[in-house]
């Protein structure tokens, strides 16, 4: 997810590409996939580019939603633990 | 289950992380061909013009066309092809991408009517840095940090070559340290980017 947060809204990233760039298996990084995509937050797009077969991913905006709250989750973990500790002192 | 503060930071920086490693990936393979190409047109341009300084206008003139043309077709291939990605609005973003680059000459145009430099080598750093400012720019607003770093490189490499080289050998400097720096960055993405393309399967 953070891979294709970072793409642009109308972009979508290569199979192998994205493969390669985080050093997974095809099987790893399709399990992934699979259920990122059963959960709604990733679309697969099975096409043909120059007679080749070939998969593109991207995030949804669901997906992008769903990751904002995670890191705004994460964050707030750490905004917590800062003020307790702060307490403390 | 509880996450620890430390876990968290943990998994926020490898967040930031892997988002620029793809934002910088993406763009270095989209980017690596088209510094290639301008690489060695910069290189030519300014050896050329120090053997043949009466003849600059006509030597800039021709390989910018090249590179011009050059830059469009690598474009629309790359757009074809998708090997790193691709976009819905394939359109779209290339007529930002062209939107973008004629601003920056149409205001570059614009600037040198107002400020008329005095000379060939004022022209010349002028255009440099104007272009190398647009490099800096997509650096920090698409996140393609290379961008940022080779568009300060070569702007400081200019000025070294405007202010301490002797201005009898701008040329000859400009063109392993502008086009070098182009000519190399192209080469390493381009490189990295047929690394990460390949199609070899587990």
């Amino acid at each position: 997810m953070s891979s294709l947060v970072s793409l642009e809204q109308t972009e979508q990233i290569d199979f192998s590409y994205l493969r390669n760039l985080l050093k997974l298996t095809d099987g790893n990084l399709g399990a992934h996939l699979s259920k990122l995509e059963a959960a709604g937050y990733i679309k697969i797009e099975k096409t043909f580019v120059e007679r080749k077969p070939r998969t593109f991913i991207s995030i949804s905006g669901r997906g992008r939603d769903a990751f904002a709250e995670h890191i705004a989750a994460l964050k707030t973990i750490m905004k917590s633990s800062k003020e307790k500790t702060a307490q403390r002192k | 289950m509880e996450i620890s503060r430390e876990e968290a930071q943990r998994s926020i920086a490898e967040v930031n992380k892997v988002a620029s490693d793809t934002a910088r990936s993406v763009a270095g393979a989209f980017a690596g061909p088209t510094l290639i190409l301008w690489g060695v047109v910069v290189i030519a341009a300014y050896i050329g013009t120090h053997f043949f300084m009466r003849l600059a206008w006509h030597i800039w003139m021709v390989l910018d066309g090249v590179g011009l043309a050059g830059t469009t077709l690598i474009c629309l291939a790359q757009f074809r092809r998708a090997k790193a990605t691709r976009y819905q609005n394939a359109g779209q973003v290339g007529w930002r991408i062209l939107c973008f680059w004629s601003a920056i000459f149409g205001y570059m145009f614009i600037w040198l009517y107002l400020m008329k430099p005095r000379n060939g080598l004022e022209l010349n750093a002028f255009i440099v840095t104007v272009i190398m400012f647009a490099y800096v720019m997509m650096g920090l607003y698409e996140g393609a940090r290379f961008l940022l770093w080779l568009g300060l490189a070569v702007t400081g490499l200019t000025l070294v070559g405007v202010y301490i080289i002797p201005h009898k050998f701008y040329c000859l400097w400009m063109a392993p340290a502008a086009g070098g720096a182009l000519l190399l960055t192209g080469v390493y993405y381009w490189l990295r980017a047929k690394k990460l393309c390949r199609n070899s399967t587990n």
